[in-house]
């Protein structure tokens, strides 16, 4: 059986390139240039697989991407799911599989779901799962199994290896398909001049003149493509992507294409984002089969498709094939499948007047002709054996043996690109399919996809496109060219929406992907589903990966026919982008394992990655220190000593994350008093002044300290977090709200390393360091800045606190940063001095009950609830937000406030989050009055302590609550938000 | 590359005037446009936005120098040479390296000898500059993405 459908002869296969693959375990040889499907047609393998829901044998139907039937799992190295045989490139040691079969192909046990098929119905699913209520975790894990075309790779680290690269274009014309139309377009654009870009989902162009055996202008079609195909590769301002799916078309005239051989060895699949001036589709047309009972057994195959790949793979389809057909286009493909060898038994054609030039054509071949006649049955369950065949009239039944049974049900323009760009496609009754509308888009459609089906007509269409477009661009027109192709049958198709006999039994399938049948039509518009849309939804058909490349058209002319109505009057669905499964690793693209996201460096990171630093994104894609442990330490001890350390030493730490831009114009001032909530006035150059910026909500935007540099310069700092979002607010509120403000704003976050050297021997430690700035309290006092130089190094000293502890924050040039934290990591090492991560520095702000905008600031909280009314100054008129706080100070009702809680256990830390329920209730969270927002054990005070969001919370001062943890339930006292320094004396020092 | 010297200027249609008749410094107005003057670029990135890309360790020259002519006019200029880094990207794998990155269109047409663009590249903000024919690209990144851009461009550029 080995390779005995190959033909001795003929064929892009290269003979002298024999390759070995595997299906199902078993080895078969093809050769360079088969596809899969082609491959194993040749080896006599007609079982490819089950089908998705009744687990029906099924073959290889198609020879393009409208392939229903023929997915295989790829095993071995490929290892990847929901692969169409007939796309697949044929490659040594290829190893594959079939899909949805349990334990064979052969004998699959799911194939009692054909059994029972009386039960499970279109739409069973709606009715079926609907109780118990709770029980779809049971069904769904069944559903889950039971889905699918494959299983999800298994070997990851393999797979994360394999480069996947996204490529943006812009081009003049972006023209998709190589087919006669496709061609022409690009030949005109390109003589003229235009920016191409030319793709095509097959590795080689032509399209259908690959396997026409037509002639263009006195040449054969394979001579007029070569030569064509020269001309075009000449020229520079083309470029033509083999092998190129134009997956998706979205707005603007953007669409995406999936490249899966790439020209550099290392990528596997390149995704292109294409913005084109101009669209031209020429994606050709899908042939459609024909709804007659058990349609769908392997070996019946679309006709055109076994043309292919007769012509193209050297394959025949079988040793005895029947062709049936509605149109002239069967006729075509039966006689090339005889002229290449294989005996076509018979034409069954269901039209009464077939023309008498195929008709001779049959009879001089020798094939029997059988007009108005339709086949009610198909022999065989793994392979066809035989086809019966019926009058329309009823009469002259007959039995033909076959083994292989060609299809043509007419053409469907492929119109999926067309209804992505947001166009609606019409009906055209002269070729009883749905073609493009009015475009949408800058978008046109030529050839077959527009319906134009006559080889020349297709290539007049194309060149003649191609020459406008060039010219509206302001192009030279490129000289005229005229194209005459032999032969030009006319198409004249009858339609046959539904079976004109049917069993009770057999089922006549629309959609083989999704196994919609006519009869499951049927049910849904009995049941009132009747709209397209419905029908769609209650069935599938047209849903999922084939997005109904082939049975849609089918499924709208009997919706027509059960209606009886036109077909027109139907309406069409969408159909949706991608045109083809496009891999998640090419969605993903490069952006994944390091290079996910763009992570955020410090001059001063690369010391705490060779320290062993613990590093996690902080805010703004900032990778931040959380803590450094020491050898034999665990994370909370290292957190505790880091704290102590800054009570009772000194601490280091880079606070370079944290946003700052200059705010410089004659008009700052003002500005800052209408964003911040307190005055600007009367700040003087070298100070500085906490404030607080709300949202017009009267929520918390942000805090931050602004010092004055000089006259009309303010240097403002926000949080780490928040930086991107308070200068954008800044920026919309000039450019949009207060455009009579002269204020300019200049980030220079990344021009400032920041390192803050806190804690009682910070003064002491910085003078040995060496500076010419007086550290002196009274000359350098708190909240005020100095420019000098810190061991050489020129600077901005600020004398600012997070911590509470007296602290110095040092500006210096990014570009010194890292030296000058190692130089003082060394003469810091007589000073115990300590690095600090974001861990304890939230330790130590719980201690000072420093509130954080977005942690006791989250949602509804105002600065009231927070306790922070001193930093809102009463005298001004207008802030933003102000309006909104004063409509919380009138409500009556009961606010959450920020309250410090101290547990009654000392070894009960409750975990941020943990909800504060009404004493006694327990876990009731109907009763929850509050949540823990920060919780540490201080090693300073050497107990839990807490920051809470507590309902009417200053009131209960002194009072009890209960903390509900996981596994724990405890009880805290109420106190003021402030532990350690309520007098704030420390950092003042 | 090396450091180099870096301002941001903002300023008025008077600081502009004032540039030009008071110190003879024309600063490009369409936005995208780069003006070469004494080995010193000065690329309009905004309406009212310039960066001025000067020899490292000439950021305070250029920058008093700016000052001093704006006068009193509304301006800002703020030396931040210290929050860029420059890569360097040039041969003929250039603008394939670089379409990774960004949707701008890279062809000598659109974006032309000497011109500079802002652009989000692979997820970060980025000033991009057509330097040369060759064609050499320099793309100024905020320092913080410096060491995830390095990597970046060394997948795109298959090492």
């Amino acid at each position: 059986m080995a390779d005995a459908f190959r033909l001795s002869s003929g064929g892009d296969i290269d003979r002298t390139m024999p390759l070995s693959f595997t299906f199902n375990g078993r080895k078969y040889k093809g050769y360079e240039g088969d596809t899969l499907a082609s491959a194993l047609l040749a080896n006599g393998i007609r079982l490819v697989g089950r089908s998705l829901k009744y687990h029906r044998p099924r073959g290889i139907m198609s020879a393009g991407v409208e392939e229903t039937n023929g997915f295989v799992q790829l095993t071995g190295v490929d290892d990847e799911p929901n692969v169409l045989a007939t796309t697949t490139g044929l490659r040594d040691g290829l190893e594959a599989r079939s899909v949805n079969c349990r334990p064979s192909v052969r004998w699959d046990a799911g194939q009692v779901n054909d059994v029972i098929r009386g039960l499970i119905p279109a739409g069973f699913y709606y009715k079926t799962f609907m109780w118990p209520r709770n029980g779809w975790r049971f069904y769904g894990s069944l559903i889950r199994r039971a889905a699918g075309w494959g299983t999800a790779p298994r070997k990851i680290d393999a797979r994360l290896k394999e480069r996947c690269e996204h490529r943006y274009h812009h081009c003049d014309l972006l023209v998709v398909g190589a087919g006669p139309s496709g061609i022409a377009t690009a030949l005109a654009a390109g003589r003229a001049g235009m920016k191409v870009l030319w793709v095509d989902n097959q590795s080689a162009p032509g399209g259908e003149l690959l396997s026409s055996e037509a002639t263009i202008n006195g040449m054969d079609a394979r001579g007029w493509l070569d030569r064509t195909l020269q001309e075009i590769d000449a020229l520079s301002n083309v470029t033509r992507l083999a092998s190129s799916t134009a997956s998706g078309f979205y707005d603007h005239n953007f669409l995406t294409i999936l490249e899966s051989k790439p020209d550099k060895s290392w990528i596997c699949e390149r995704l292109w984002k294409v913005r084109a001036r101009r669209v031209v589709l020429a994606t050709g047309a899908i042939e459609r089969p024909l709804p007659f009972p058990n349609n769908d057994r392997p070996g019946i195959m679309l006709a055109g498709s076994m043309k292919t790949y007769v012509r193209r793979f050297a394959v025949q389809p079988g040793m005895r094939c029947v062709v049936f057909t509605n149109n002239n286009s069967g006729y075509e493909s039966a006689f090339a499948i005889s002229r290449h060898g294989a005996e076509v038994a018979a034409i069954v054609d269901i039209r009464g007047n077939v023309s008498r030039t195929l008709e001779a054509q049959a009879e001089e071949r020798g094939i029997r002709l059988i007009p108005n006649a339709e086949i009610v049955d198909v022999r065989g369950s793994f392979s066809v054996k035989g086809v019966k065949v019926l009058g329309r009239d009823g009469s002259r039944a007959l039995t033909l043996d076959c083994d292989a049974l060609g299809v043509s049900g007419g053409w469907n323009p492929t119109i999926h690109l067309y209804s992505q760009s947001g166009g609606r496609p019409r009906y055209d009754p002269s070729i009883e399919a749905l073609v493009p509308g009015r475009s949408v888009q800058n978008e046109i459609s030529v050839g077959s996809s527009r319906g134009a089906f006559a080889l020349s007509a297709c290539l007049e269409d194309g060149y003649r496109t191609g020459s406008n477009l060039a010219e509206e661009c302001g192009r030279t027109r490129p000289e005229t060219e005229e194209f005459s192709a032999s032969p030009n049958e006319e198409f004249d198709i009858q339609a046959m929406w539904k079976p004109g006999v049917q069993g009770k039994s057999e089922r006549v399938f629309l959609d083989y992907q999704n196994d919609v049948t006519v009869q499951d039509i049927e049910l849904a518009v009995t049941e009132n589903f009747s709209s397209v849309e419905l029908v769609k939804r209650y069935t599938t058909a047209g849903m999922g990966m084939d997005q109904g490349k082939c049975g849609n058209v089918g499924v709208i002319g009997l919706l027509s026919s059960l209606a009886d109505e036109d077909v027109g009057l139907v309406g069409t669905t969408t159909y949706r982008p991608p045109y083809t499964p496009v891999s998640f690793r090419a969605m993903a693209g490069w952006a994944r394992g390091h290079l996910l996201a763009p992570y955020r460096v410090t001059p001063i990171t690369p010391w705490f990655r060779s320290s062993g630093a613990y590093m996690a994104e902080s805010g703004s894609q900032f990778q931040r220190p959380y803590h450094i442990r020491n050898i034999g330490e665990d994370a909370e001890a290292a957190i505790r000593r880091e704290a102590l350390a800054a009570r009772t030493r000194v601490g280091i730490y880079d606070s370079s994350t944290l946003g700052k831009f200059e705010a410089a114009g004659p008009d700052v001032v003002e500005f800052l008093n209408r964003v911040y909530t307190n005055k600007w006035d009367d700040l003087r150059i070298n100070h500085g002044r906490f404030g607080f910026l709300l949202y017009e909500d009267g929520r918390l935007l942000d805090d931050g300290v602004v010092f004055r540099l000089d006259q009309s310069r303010y240097l403002v700092t926000t949080g780490t977090g928040t930086a991107q979002t308070v200068l954008q607010h800044f920026e919309r509120l000039l450019s949009c709200e207060w455009r009579d403000l002269s204020v300019y704003l200049t980030p220079v976050t990344e021009q400032w390393a920041v390192i803050c050297i806190c804690g009682p021997d910070a003064r002491r430690f910085l003078r040995r360091v060496g500076t010419d700035v007086d550290l002196d309290g009274s000359a350098f006092p708190f909240m005020t800045m100095r420019v000098g130089t810190v061991r050489g190094f020129p600077v901005r000293l600020c004398r600012v606190s997070f911590t509470g502890e007296l602290s110095y924050e040092i500006h210096v040039a990014s570009r010194n940063g890292l030296a000058l934290w190692e130089l003082l990591m060394e003469e810091g090492k007589s000073f115990g001095i300590t690095p600090i991560g974001s861990d304890a520095s939230g330790l130590l702000r719980t201690e000072k009950g420093f509130v954080m905008a977005g942690v006791e600031g989250d949602g509804p909280v105002n600065l009231y609830d927070a306790g922070m009314g001193w930093v809102i100054s009463q005298k001004k008129p207008e802030f933003i937000g102000k309006r909104s706080l004063e409509r919380d100070l009138r409500t009556t009702r009961e606010r959450m406030d920020v309250v410090g809680l101290l547990p009654c256990d000392e070894g009960f830390v409750p975990p941020a989050g943990s909800p504060i329920v009404a004493a006694h209730a327990k876990a009731d969270i109907e009763k929850i009055v509050g949540r823990i927002t920060a919780s540490y054990f201080s090693p300073i005070l050497k107990r839990p302590i807490a920051l809470a969001l507590l309902k009417g919370g200053r009131m209960k001062l002194g009072e009890s609550v209960t903390v509900s943890t996981v596994g724990r339930v405890g009880s805290a006292t109420v106190v003021k938000p402030v532990f350690y320094d309520p007098r704030g004396e420390r950092m003042r020092s | 590359m090396q450091p180099e010297g870096m301002l941001d200027v903002r300023g008025s249609d008077q600081f502009r005037d004032a540039c030009r008749e008071a110190g003879g410094l024309t600063l490009p107005v369409t936005v995208g446009s780069v003006c070469r003057i004494e080995g010193t670029l000065i690329y309009c990135i905004g309406r009212d936005h310039w960066l001025i890309r000067a020899p490292d360790g000439m950021d305070g020259e250029w920058a008093a120098r700016v000052q001093d002519i704006g006068g009193e006019t509304f301006c800002s200029i703020t030396i931040v040479s210290d929050a860029y880094c420059t890569f360097r990207i040039s041969g003929p794998e250039a603008v394939a390296i670089l379409a990774q990155g960004t949707a701008l269109d890279l062809d000598d047409l659109s974006f032309a000898l000497g011109s500079c663009a802002r652009v989000s590249f692979a997820k970060t903000p980025a000033i991009l500059y057509r330097a040369d024919a060759v064609p050499t690209f320099d793309m100024h990144v905020y320092r913080s993405y410096a060491d995830y851009m390095s990597r970046w461009l060394k997948f795109a550029s298959g090492a």
